[in-house]
């Protein structure tokens, strides 16, 4: 509970600091005198505290549910976890401070300053030895598809986070190694960590909700596999300054995840088949659509902008801000938001305020499509600016970043005003379970 | 039957095949790289910044001035960062071996400045100086997006300090820089990332190289040769 | 849908999905194994040979080692150039082609375009003594020109010989004057044609 509420908070900050910073562009005199608020370390800010602060804490409260429900055992060591989440907690604002008082580092997904990192790490284990022991005294053997997700999950964080801290802060690594160690950890941090968990969650919460079975194991089996192998090394062929092979083996795994995403995205909608319309509205259960919709999506998207005429146009775009959204808010932050709707109310034995969820739901997901949206489509109009030389330099970000970042800019405020009613819905969610309202209906 | 451990053991395979293979390799073999000395000319690559440019990388890196501006050159045949004149070959990693950390960006919200440094010298100290302090005031650039760096000078009144900045569009007022201001521009004009390297050679290919030994003509590549590194890149 | 979730909640123990036995579809077996064909010819050509020096556009080692430069750039031409005008040109004149009778020419010259381990030694130590250039005998009295230079001087002005005029042979390289240097020690007198012709091709 105090991670779903913790991440939620990040998650509102994050959008919050986006905002500015899109605004800052449009304006650039807009509050230039606080060296704390300048756009590059809101820019910073605004990652990182949407990755640690919400994403990566969401995915581990998510991953400690699901280890409990589909091991059939209750939660062992919830203080252990409490604590893990606090020590995390305390390096988020560590590291939010560092940032605006011009402690960053420029690599992305990395940009907490280096005393943070630690204190993240320590909050992990602590967390991670209860969901250890939590794991290990599971009732239920065999494996559903979802957790073996988590595990992989779970086991791939550390050993990214570890990797980072020790190489991108370290006076030994020089400067050649560091951008590809950076690049690498940061795509396998979006796919292998909080992408598992994502994928565990729609795993679970699909069949789940609409009482079936999930349709194939065989293809549970051959999407984990190479969802794994192809992930690890895709994404990284939007830069300059790495040996060929890199990009290379990229654009080819990048491509090669659509036939294990497509295998994914098979077993869920062969699972869902036709839908009782009642259940269609259930809001847990529309995150859930809309979240493997942008799973889907994402992976396509991707694969397309892996082909080289199209990486060379889009490179050093906001296209690829755009793409990493797509996975990050769409896909990600979706399949959360319909895992806590289900959750919380079981975690604290009380129903929430207004189950509709009608401003949360409408709110992040015209939100989201417009962060989303402005973002690729600057980023198309920024990239075919600069194929040209004639066009002026200026002239072609402004082209892209003013009209779009606008979209991106009212997305942005939307998703932030939505993630407040959100945040009201939770609070009153745990009034009820602190005075102990009983479920009326029961 | 209990299928986590095989689980783990085939996660543990195939996450530590990718971790050798990108982490432990590239420190490995690209992080144990030495300056690249040219067998001909002696010429040694890349060489270290001097005392204040060197701080002024910690000063670029504080601003976050990589959120938008990157310092990575793109080959030729990879996109028109060469004919745009900011570089005369692409980046390599050795380019950033000395830096710490290495900046190079993800987004071009801003040109590239992998090579500033060939296109502003130590006469253009007070044009970038007003560049950071309002980059609107910049010809050319009156619709520019970059965020204004004021605070990183000191406005007084304008009494004839020497070193001081005078806007036009202020004249009463003189902008004084602070020693952050001067390191980072200090930092600005020492990127240069012409040097010779061993993986990208001079002159750049402009198609991907094919099977045909490129040195069969001598005297032709002498002369391109010696129009290439010689020539400084056109102001942009 | 609020009665279904009551439900739900009222149960004591919930149901847990189960997993299914639908199959995988034998098209995406085929699909995989096309595009991994297809991956791996894009690999050959594109990945470098996985090599951590060969950068785009170049496709493989051997390609790159072949465009390392050969040749001067037009700043080391210069310098050798101006070393020659300095150091040598008064005796073997500005065409290389000397004096007949008096300075030997460098133009076409077997011991310019020979082997640089024999060329290196001659400007440092000097000749002395009969030697054969170019199917004419001469009597060498060549002083050690070359000993004040630096080895980068050195190089130049030898790489620029051996370009100049109608020669067309490779660099000399800073390393191998150093090399040949160390090799000669601390010998001080000129050399003559034997000796010259008894030291190893190569480095």
């Amino acid at each position: 509970m105090l991670m779903a509420w913790s991440s939620i908070c990040w998650l509102a900050i994050s959008l919050l600091v986006g905002a500015i910073a899109i605004a800052k562009i449009h304006y650039p005199p807009l509050l230039a005198g606080i060296p704390a608020l300048t756009y590059g370390r809101l820019v910073a800010v605004q990652d990182s505290v949407f990755i640690y602060g919400f994403a990566s804490q969401a995915a581990m409260a998510v991953a400690l549910w699901l280890i409990c429900r589909l091991g059939a055992t209750t939660l062992i060591g919830s203080g252990v976890a409490v604590l893990g989440a606090l020590i995390w907690n305390l390096g988020v604002a560590v590291g939010f401070v560092g940032i605006l008082s011009g402690n960053l580092s420029p690599f992305e997904h990395f940009q907490f300053p280096h005393a943070a990192m630690p204190i993240l790490l320590l909050g992990y284990c602590v967390y991670g030895v209860s969901a250890i022991l939590t794991f290990w005294s599971r009732k239920e053997c065999s494996m559903y598809p979802s957790l073996w997700f988590v595990f992989a999950g779970l086991i791939f964080f550390p050993w990214i986070l570890a990797t980072a801290m020790m190489t991108l802060w370290s006076p030994v690594v020089r400067g050649s190694v560091a951008p590809i160690v950076a690049l690498w950890a940061g795509q396998n941090l979006v796919a292998l960590w909080l992408g598992m968990i994502g994928l565990a969650t729609i795993y679970y919460f699909l069949p789940k909700l609409t009482g079936r079975s999930l349709y194939s194991n065989a293809l549970a089996v051959f999407a984990f596999w190479f969802t794994i192998l192809f992930a690890q090394s895709s994404g990284m062929h939007a830069q300059a300054a790495f040996p060929a092979w890199i990009a290379g083996l990229s654009e080819i795994t990048t491509i090669l995840l659509v036939i294990p995403a497509a295998a994914s995205a098979l077993n869920w909608y062969r699972t869902l088949g036709n839908v009782d319309r009642t259940l269609g509205s259930a809001p847990a259960y529309r995150f859930m659509r809309k979240a493997s919709n942008f799973y889907v999506l994402s992976v396509v998207v991707a694969a397309f902008a892996a082909l080289r005429p199209v990486n060379r146009m889009l490179e050093f775009t906001i296209f690829q801000t755009g793409l990493a959204q797509l996975t990050l808010l769409g896909f990600f932050t979706f399949s959360m938001f319909g895992a806590f709707v289900y959750i919380l109310p079981r975690v604290t034995q009380a129903e929430w305020p207004k189950p509709e969820f009608s401003i949360h739901l409408q709110g992040s997901t015209i939100g989201a499509a417009l962060v989303i949206g402005g973002l690729i489509l600057g980023g198309l109009v920024q990239g075919s600016q600069f194929q040209s030389l004639t066009t002026d330099f200026v002239k072609a970000v402004r082209s892209a970043a003013i009209p779009f970042g606008g979209i991106a800019l009212f997305g942005y405020l939307i998703l932030f005003a939505a993630q407040i009613a959100f945040l009201f819905n939770m609070l009153g969610l745990v009034c009820c379970s602190i005075c102990g309202k009983e479920d009326v209906r029961r | 039957m209990n299928i986590a451990p095989f689980i783990f053991i085939g996660l543990f395979a195939t996450f530590s095949a990718s971790w050798f293979g990108f982490v432990f390799r590239s420190q490995a073999e690209i992080g144990r790289e030495t300056q690249y000395m040219n067998p001909i000319t002696g010429a040694v690559y890349p060489v270290a910044r001097e005392g204040r440019a060197q701080q002024g990388t910690e000063v670029y890196r504080a601003q976050g001035c990589a959120a938008c501006h990157t310092q990575q050159v793109r080959a030729l045949s990879e996109g028109n960062d060469i004919v745009r004149g900011w570089g005369i070959r692409r980046t390599v990693a050795a380019d950033y071996m000395l830096d710490r950390p290495a900046l190079l960006g993800n987004v071009r919200l801003g040109p590239d400045l992998a090579n500033i440094g060939l296109r502003k010298g130590t006469n253009d100290v007070v044009a970038l100086y007003k560049h950071l302090i309002n980059p609107r005031s910049v010809r050319g650039g009156e619709k520019s997006i970059m965020p204004l760096y004021k605070y990183l000078f000191e406005k007084r009144r304008a009494s004839g300090t020497p070193g001081a900045v005078i806007m036009e569009n202020e004249p009463g007022f003189e902008y004084i820089p602070s020693d952050d201001a001067k390191s980072l521009v200090a930092y600005l004009i020492s990127l240069k990332s012409n040097g010779d390297v061993f993986e990208a050679p001079m002159p750049q290919p402009k198609a991907p190289s094919t099977n045909a030994p490129a040195g069969t003509n001598m005297t032709a590549t002498a002369t391109n040769a010696a129009a290439a590194p010689t020539t400084n890149a056109p102001a942009k | 849908m609020k009665t279904e979730r009551v439900r739900m909640i009222s149960h004591g123990v919930e149901e847990e999905p189960s997993v299914g036995t639908g199959e995988i579809p034998v098209i995406f077996f085929g699909l995989l194994a096309g595009l991994i064909f297809l991956s791996i010819l894009y690999l050959d050509r594109y990945a470098g040979g996985f090599d951590n020096q060969v950068y785009r556009p170049y496709a493989s080692h051997d390609i790159l080692m072949a465009d390392q430069p050969k040749t001067l750039g037009g700043e080391q031409i210069a310098k050798g150039k101006r070393v020659y005008e300095a150091t040598c040109q008064i005796c073997h004149q500005p065409n290389g082609l000397g004096t007949p009778g008096q300075f030997p020419p460098l133009d076409g010259s077997e011991w310019v375009n020979g082997p640089i381990t024999r060329l290196i030694r001659i400007p440092v130590l000097g000749l002395s003594g009969p030697i054969q250039i170019k199917g004419e005998q001469w009597a060498a009295a060549m002083p050690a020109m070359g000993a004040a230079l630096s080895d980068e001087d050195l190089a130049a002005l030898l790489t620029y010989i051996r370009q100049a005029w109608s020669n067309k042979s490779g660099p000399v390289k800073v390393d191998e004057v150093k090399k040949v240097k160390g090799d000669i020690g601390g010998r001080s007198d000129a050399w003559t044609s034997d000796e010259l012709l008894k030291v190893p091709e190569t480095l």
